[in-house]
């Protein structure tokens, strides 16, 4: 088998089952991603000790814990993990101060168009790349 | 009296007599004067009137040429001498409030008098003298003028009290009318929170469910297009006749042309639909939560004008548009694409409400420490029910489709959320103006982000 890409494993976190099945679907076929789902905070936090999760695409509304509960703790597990949040009101004044705090790398608005979708986590995956870049420069070895 | 008494004279005697008796008996002041106007015959209350002692009276009055009116010389004797008109009528003269001499005692009270004057006739029929009589109604008058000073006064406090009452009341009707207008709003801005909150209920719940129409549209087009080439690839094998035939077969059976030519249809009505929902789900969003607002001063003129340019193709030369104080208008601190926001809603409606020909005139004028701006239009009108109704969300009178109903209660939210107010008025057939007045300078209000957080926890 000839060597591969590192795999990107993006983390769906919502507790509408349907939406994560519609984000496997976007990214069926892209090469080198693979989707796994949780249908809640708690689920997805358990997910996240066993593998090694590159994006999270989180809802905000979700029972017991919201997606910026959710992404409070995640990061601490995965801080280097890029942290995409699906909200259908991303006016909300707690996810726009999860967004100045860094928490929030980047937003898609619900509903969203496939392309928005893909085209987000690309971007999100080109500034970790920079950002990983910028660290070697800084921190040679 | 003489000895030789002829009838005539004792006739007369008596008639003097009695003439004397008639006079003294007058309580009033009497006096009876010839043709030429010489006292003949007067009693107590004359002489007290003239204001001589009676012996002394005696002696005046008989003195050759004397007239009553040098007696008792009222003004009214200069002008009109009473017994002059009643000898030459013949008839009864009298006359109301006479001012009576006051030399007698300066200062005092000068006195009011009527004077009559009755002609006395002979036997003849013949009028030789006149009766003039003195009634003095001073005191009558004194009652009546303290009564009118009274009267007068007591009209003058009524008038001061009707005078007070309509101030009280055109100030009771205008805190009335600002009472109106204040729970008007109050109504409005609670309506406008518990419908918020209503809504952000409802756009929260529907819109994981458009999320699953909307974006599976895409998936299942590529599906079928995939199914599709597939069913063409098959289509293109070399199969036998009578596979070919079967295949054949069920293409008829099911109307197969039919169908793909539908599906293609069927796609694309969801994908309308689905997208016309996730609109009204980005509306309801921009509805919910007062975005976060950067104000800086902004030209009111210049932001009627910039959306007026935008309607340049609807207004046309179809409506004419006025503008009315424009000249100098002091800038106001709010969120401009907010603010063109709901000038664009307020034009558009005007231009709407215009059925043919009509005139839009926006009129800027200060007050109360802001800037106000009537779009007035001259278009059909709005019934006072519906009037009610016009900036709760999802009212709408235009046809499906056309309005969301959200376009006057966002223009309120905007507004409220800028610590303005907007207002309406209209009538059926004249037409609407819609007031949006705006502080010049305010704190930013904070709300609907917090509510919707609130709502949706």
């Amino acid at each position: 088998m000839p060597e591969q890409a590192p795999e990107i494993l993006i983390l769906a976190v919502d507790d509408e089952e349907l939406n994560n099945e519609m984000i496997e679907r976007a990214f069926r076929g892209k090469k080198n991603c693979r989707v796994i789902g949780a249908s809640s905070g708690a689920e997805a936090l358990e997910l996240l000790a066993k593998e090694p999760v590159d994006i999270m695409l989180v809802d905000h509304s979700m029972p017991r814990m919201n997606g910026v509960q959710f992404l409070e703790q995640a990061m601490r597990i995965v801080p280097d993990a890029v942290s995409v949040m699906v909200t259908g009101f991303p006016e909300l004044k707690e996810v726009v101060e999860a967004r100045h705090r860094g928490l929030v790398r980047h937003l898609v608005a619900k509903p969203w168009k496939t392309e928005d979708l893909v085209q987000a986590v690309d971007r999100a995956l080109q500034m970790r790349e920079m950002r990983r870049a910028v660290g070697k420069l800084k921190d040679p070895g | 009296m003489s000895h030789s008494t002829t009838p005539a004279d004792v006739l007369e005697a008596l008639s003097v007599h009695r003439l004397r008796r008639l006079v003294d008996g007058l309580t009033d002041a009497a006096v009876v004067v010839d043709k030429d106007l010489r006292p003949l015959v007067w009693n107590a209350a004359y002489v007290q009137a003239v204001g001589l002692r009676p012996r002394r009276f005696q002696e005046v009055a008989g003195a050759e040429g004397m007239r009553c009116r040098d007696l008792l010389g009222l003004e009214v004797c200069e002008k009109e001498c009473l017994a002059k008109a009643c000898l030459k009528g013949q008839r009864p003269v009298r006359m109301d409030e006479i001012q009576g001499r006051s030399e007698q005692s300066p200062g005092a009270e000068a006195s009011t008098l009527i004077v009559s004057a009755i002609p006395l006739e002979n036997v003849a029929g013949e009028t030789v003298a006149v009766l003039e009589v003195y009634r003095d109604v001073t005191a009558e008058a004194r009652i009546q003028a303290r009564y009118k000073v009274l009267l007068d006064r007591e009209r003058r406090r009524a008038e001061i009290l009707e005078e007070q009452v309509r101030a009280r009341t055109a100030d009771l009707e205008r805190s009335l009318e600002e009472l109106r207008a204040t729970r008007a709003q109050l109504i409005q801005s609670e309506k406008l929170s518990s419908l918020g909150q209503l809504v952000a209920g409802i756009a929260h719940e529907i819109n994981n469910p458009i999320n699953f129409i909307y974006g599976n549209t895409d998936f299942l087009q590529q599906y079928v297009d995939a199914f599709l080439r597939l069913i063409d690839a098959y289509d293109k094998l070399e199969i036998a006749a009578e596979d070919r035939k079967r295949i054949e077969n069920v293409k008829t059976e099911i109307d197969f042309s039919y169908l793909v030519q539908d599906t293609r249809k069927l796609l694309r009505s969801i994908r309308n639909g689905s997208e016309r929902a996730s609109a009204i789900i980005r509306d309801l969003r921009a509805f919910i939560h007062g975005r976060p607002m950067e104000r800086s001063p902004v030209d009111l003129v210049k932001c009627i004008e910039q959306t007026l340019n935008l309607l340049t193709h609807e207004v046309r030369d179809r409506i004419s548009v006025k503008r009315e104080g424009s000249e100098q208008v002091p800038t106001v601190l709010c969120n401009e694409g907010q603010i063109n926001q709901v000038f664009m809603n307020l034009l558009l409606n005007a231009i709407q409400a215009i059925q043919g020909r009509g005139t839009i005139t926006i009129r800027f004028y200060e007050r109360d420490g802001g800037v106000a701006v009537d779009v007035t239009d001259t278009g059909v009108g709005i019934p006072d029910a519906t009037l009610l109704k016009v900036f709760d969300p999802f009212f709408t009178t235009k046809p499906v489709g056309e309005g969301t109903g959200l376009g006057l209660s966002l223009s309120y939210s905007i507004v409220d959320a800028h610590g303005g107010k907007i207002s309406a008025q209209s009538k059926v057939g004249v037409g609407s103006t819609f007031t949006v007045w705006l502080p010049r300078d305010v704190q930013p209000k904070v709300r609907g982000a917090e509510e919707h957080a609130r709502a949706s926890s």
